[in-house]
């Protein structure tokens, strides 16, 4: 597996749907109106309306837009969890969370007010919205199982500092903070945020979520091990997105005229090298799949397929473009 | 921009233009001043008067009260004086001795209006009841009951001129003045009427924290409403509109307005007129009485009056009679208190709260009355119902989501539509004006979405989302394609029919000034957008403009326009039969050819009957279903001509798919089309010169040689002629190679002047 992920969602479809919903249900919520059906509380929702349609769509729907804005930049931050995991492992992960967390949260929920429930100062009333537990358990397994791949340091000096004077380095040096941060502090700031911008309900569902990721991982919350989502394997592609499976969704977007130009370039390279009586057949298809780039440079030059049939998504942006 | 002292001295001049236009309370001259003046102390003196009545008092000089229906009758050319000789003023009862309503209209309102619950209050009203309700109106009389006589005082008149600073003393009435006609008066029998009733809120003042005043502080029992009144008769000849403070009564479903002007000074008349009765009517008095001094205190009446309300009050009084309007609400009995507070909390603020609010009954005026005291009209209404608000708010809001849906969708066909399209040649094929008529209506739907936008704040957001779909779609892909098929159809300007029909853009000639420039697509779109936003702006005007025309007119414009716009099928069924596309065997019987591709229609099916659909549902919603948010009338018939008229375009657009597209022109005449294919004479070798090879010529694209076939060598004869192409301009090229080229311009890759498109 290489250092730098795979740009974009390419071969990444539980990411993709993840960023979608998270962006696109509250967009829709707000736009009809009925963003206030995400939103969950023990009263009067779940207390005396019994409303328990609540607690299974809760997580859809973030109701701030901030919320939603660092859900969907957490979930591009975790293509490396399915990556790691492949995407049908993946999505079991998610879906195993979303009801672990669902369950927990609204146990816990429930033990706790009927204990401390009456005195109203102490219920706790208010969850989270949005995607955050799933996020949180979720964060478990980033940690553990994504490595870290640098670090550097910030030092701030004190007044005065670096620039008065080399003698006296000691003083300096006792003026000075030194914060060591690594790659993963991105994502360390964005679950801060997120669970800041929830107030206590975020920290409290969040710390819940986080423990339910843990016992997901060591087994003690059953499922991850043994059990896949059925009948959807076919739907999500073959699995982690590799290079060679990057390249090919990237080839299969540009033309049929492309290809067969490539096919042409390929067949003429190798007529020549048997011709030549020198090296393996398979040297120029390396070559030629290396980079999907090349390909599409080899298709402008055949004549006759000087007019690539352009997909829809590059209509779209020729549209703008000229 | 560096700024220096010209531009600071204009800045400054600017600003001073800006800030020294009449400030808050609009004042700009010494004249202003004083009748704004006199306006306050008037009305202020009036308060005063006000607060020292009592339900055993009279009114004693407040304006347009001073005088009784009886004593109008007593003597109907009584002027409005105070105090009137022999008047008791220190007594009140609800007759016409005190009162200007005549006895007959006050008993009717006892006894038919004000009449479901007078001393219980068992019925529940609802407390909210924001609404436009819709309904008809009769008139009962315009000509039984004697005008009461309200006089206008003079210093609301505007100044004469310049130098006068003092307004005029003293008053006029009406009957000095040349006659008005139906302003002052009710013509018609029966007509329609709109109410709009909207609430003041229960608001408070907190700027200033020690002397904190409260409106609607009795919000659960008497609440202050804005009603807007609209009537008119069917054919909108004759419109009067009323618009008033008015008092509701929560526990009894009463509703009063009396509108106020500046011969007519209704706010402090409300207690006794709401209070028609002897039995109750002491604590009604003072409870309205509290409710509007909390008005006044709360608004700080006469303090925030500005030149705008003494206009206003100076105009309604001359253009308008003056209404008092008694209306009776329908009481939700099936609903508890409870119940109805949980319905109006999730109609303000929505939670999911188990209600079931598609059941909510309709807010419905029973029985209403309308009375005008200086014109001596009196017209009942009757069953004048309308949804809530909020509710109302919903279903547009699901309107417009599923109008989103169909912009999506017809972005979705246009794009399919520009695929299949994709070279000159094709769109070439593509009639402007089909996609004119097209954008035209998406451009001005976008421009009136942007419009209710700005309007209507709470369906900003659906309403920006369907402007902003609408606007891509008309803008960006309509435009685009315009763009492209104008550039196509450059060539053919100032070209006749018959050579259109022919098939080249004339008859080529070495003389013939070619043209120097030959617009690219860059300046083809600034013109375009340009002609576009123009044709936007005017056509919008046009449209928001209708909305307020009489309705016989408009009807006559919206039935025109709907036609024509739904005619978008025929230009292209012109330019079809312009272009000559063969009928579907001869063109799969020539797909072993080599331009397979030119030969295709260049509308797909999908594309023609799916925008057809797409833009005749809300037309076919707006005339068939009777509710429509748009309150638009039914007309079915409309409708099945609209959509015969639309099938016909279509079922045209097929024959010519299958038949060929010039079936129902006669054979003489059509003309003879261009064909690339054709022999070339032994001079044209001689004039052009030949290529390496005996018989041949260059080729300027691939560069190679084109055996060609020469009628005068018999040698020559076995090449076949469909592998080359001569050019009207005599420039010959291999099929295949002109062929691709054409796909990219419709010019002679030699000479530059125009092709006749395959």
């Amino acid at each position: 597996m290489s250092m730098e992920p795979p740009v974009g969602l390419t071969a990444m479809p539980v990411t993709k749907l993840a960023m979608i919903t998270t962006l696109v249900v509250p967009l829709m919520a707000s736009i009809a109106n009925y963003k206030h059906i995400f939103l969950l509380q023990y009263d009067p929702f779940l207390q005396t309306y019994h409303q328990y349609y609540r607690l299974i769509i809760f997580q859809f729907c973030a109701i701030n837009e901030s919320d939603a804005v660092i859900l969907a930049l957490l979930w591009y931050l975790f293509r490396h969890l399915e990556r790691l995991l492949g995407s049908h492992k993946y999505l079991t992960l998610i879906v195993l969370s979303w009801a672990y967390t669902t369950f927990v949260i609204w146990g816990l929920n429930l033990i706790w007010n009927s204990f401390l429930g009456q005195y109203q100062w102490l219920q706790w009333n208010n969850f989270t919205t949005g995607s955050l537990p799933i996020v949180l358990s979720l964060v478990h397994f980033y940690k553990e199982y994504t490595p870290q791949i640098y670090e550097w340091n910030i030092r701030l000096l004190g007044p005065r500092g670096g620039s008065t004077s080399n003698n006296d380095n000691k003083q300096e040096e006792k003026g000075a903070v030194q914060w060591q941060i690594n790659d993963q502090f991105l994502l360390n700031g964005l679950v801060l945020l997120l669970l800041l911008n929830q107030g206590i309900a975020g920290i409290l569902c969040g710390f819940i979520s986080w423990m339910c990721g843990i016992f997901i991982d060591k087994g003690l919350l059953p499922g991850l091990d043994h059990w896949r989502i059925p009948f959807i394997s076919h739907w999500i592609s073959q699995g982690p997105p590799t290079r060679a499976s990057v390249a090919m969704a990237a080839s299969a977007a540009t033309s049929t005229a492309a290809a067969r130009a490539s096919a042409d370039a390929a067949i003429a390279v190798a007529g020549s090298s048997i011709a030549n009586g020198t090296g393996p057949v398979s040297m120029p298809l390396r070559g030629s799949s290396a980079t999907p780039t090349d390909t599409s440079n080899a298709g402008d030059d055949e004549p006759g397929a000087d007019e690539p049939a352009r997909p829809l998504g590059v209509q779209f942006l020729d549209t703008f473009r000229r | 921009m560096e700024i220096d002292g010209n531009t600071l001295v204009f800045i400054i001049v600017i600003l001073f233009l800006f800030f020294s236009t009449p400030g808050g309370d609009g004042v700009s001259s010494q004249y202003e001043f004083n009748q704004l003046q006199r306006f306050k102390q008037q009305f202020q003196t009036e308060h005063d008067v006000f607060l020292n009545m009592t339900h055993t008092d009279n009114f004693r000089n407040i304006t347009g009260f001073k005088l009784s229906y009886q004593d109008m009758l007593n003597n109907p050319l009584q002027n409005a004086t105070y105090p009137l000789p022999g008047k008791g003023y220190d007594r009140w009862l609800p007759n016409q001795n005190y009162m200007v309503l005549p006895n007959e209209v006050i008993d009717t309102i006892n006894s038919q209006v004000w009449n479901t619950s007078n001393g219980n209050t068992l019925n529940i009203f609802p407390p909210n009841i924001t609404s436009t309700l819709l309904g008809k109106i009769n008139v009962v009389s315009n000509s039984k009951y004697e005008k009461i006589r309200m006089p206008i005082p003079r210093f609301y008149e505007p100044a004469n001129d310049f130098s006068e600073d003092i307004p005029p003393e003293g008053e006029t009435y009406w009957s000095d003045w040349p006659s008005y006609g139906e302003l002052h008066n009710v013509t018609f029998q029966h007509g329609e009427i709109a109410i709009q009733i909207t609430h003041m809120n229960n608001l408070q003042n907190s700027n200033n924290y020690f002397r904190r005043n409260f409106i609607n502080k009795e919000s659960d029992r008497w609440k202050l409403l804005n009603l807007q009144i609209d009537f008119s008769d069917k054919t909108e000849k004759e419109k009067h509109s009323i618009s008033s403070k008015a008092v509701y009564d929560i526990q009894r479903g009463r509703i009063l307005s009396i509108s106020q002007s500046s011969k007519f000074h209704s706010l402090f008349a409300l207690p006794h007129y709401m209070s028609l009765q002897d039995d109750y009517d002491k604590e009604i008095f003072n409870d309205v009485k509290q409710l509007v001094d909390e008005f006044w205190n709360f608004t700080d009446y006469t303090d925030v009056m500005t030149m705008n309300d003494v206009q206003d009050a100076y105009d309604s009084a001359n253009l308008k009679c003056e209404y008092m309007t008694f209306l009776q609400l329908e009481p939700w009995n099936q609903y508890t208190k409870d119940q109805i507070k949980l319905i109006d909390d999730e109609l303000n603020w929505p939670l999911g709260r188990p209600v079931n609010l598609s059941s909510l009954p309709p807010i419905n005026v029973v029985s209403g009355l309308l009375y005008s005291p200086d014109c001596g009209l009196r017209l009942a209404i009757n069953d004048v119902k309308g949804k809530r608000y909020e509710l109302k708010i919903m279903s547009i809001r699901t309107h417009l989501m599923f109008g989103i849906v169909l912009f999506a969708a017809q972005i979705y066909l246009l794009l399919t539509q520009m695929h299949h399209t994709n070279t000159p040649s094709m769109v070439n094929k593509i009639s402007f004006y089909c996609f004119s008529m097209i954008n035209l209506v998406d451009g001005s739907l976008a421009t009136l979405y942007f419009v209710a936008a700005s309007v209507v704040p709470e369906l900003y957001l659906p309403l920006v989302i369907s402007a902003f779909s609408c606007f891509i779609l008309a803008s960006i892909f309509e435009i685009r394609y315009l763009i492209s098929i104008y550039a196509s159809q450059v060539n053919e300007q100032n070209v006749g029919i018959a050579n259109l029909l022919r098939g080249s853009t004339g008859i080529y000639d070495e003389n013939r000034p070619r043209p120097a420039f030959i617009p690219d697509e860059g300046s083809i779109g600034g013109s375009l957008y340009g002609r576009f936003f123009f044709t936007l702006i005017i056509f919008t005007f046009l449209i928001l403009s209708s909305i307020s025309w009489p309705r016989q007119l408009r009807m006559i414009f919206e039935y025109i326009l709907i036609f024509i716009l739904n005619s978008y099928w025929i230009p292209q069924i012109f330019r079809n039969a312009v272009k000559g596309i063969p009928s579907r065997r001869e063109r799969t019987r020539a797909t072993n050819g080599g331009n397979r591709n030119q030969n295709k229609m260049p509308l797909l099916w999908s594309f023609v009957i799916g925008t057809t659909i797409i833009r005749s549902l809300p037309v076919i919603y707006v005339f068939t279903y009777s509710s429509n948010v748009f309150r638009h009338h039914k007309d079915v018939r409309f409708v099945v001509f609209l959509s015969l008229w639309l099938l016909f375009q279509i079922s045209v657009l097929y024959s010519q798919d299958i038949l060929g597209s010039r079936w129902f022109l006669p054979q003489h005449t059509i003309p003879e089309g261009y064909s690339y294919f054709k022999p070339l004479s032994n001079q044209y070798i001689v004039e052009h010169g030949g290529g390496t090879v005996e018989n041949t010529v260059d080729c300027a694209i691939c560069m190679s040689d084109v055996p060609i076939y020469i009628e005068e060598i018999p040698e020559t004869h076995k090449v076949d002629q469909h592998t080359y192409m001569v050019t009207p301009c005599n420039h010959v090229f291999h099929t295949s190679c002109l062929e691709n080229w054409m796909s990219y311009k419709l010019q002679c890759p030699v000479c530059r002047s125009p092709l006749p498109p395959l």
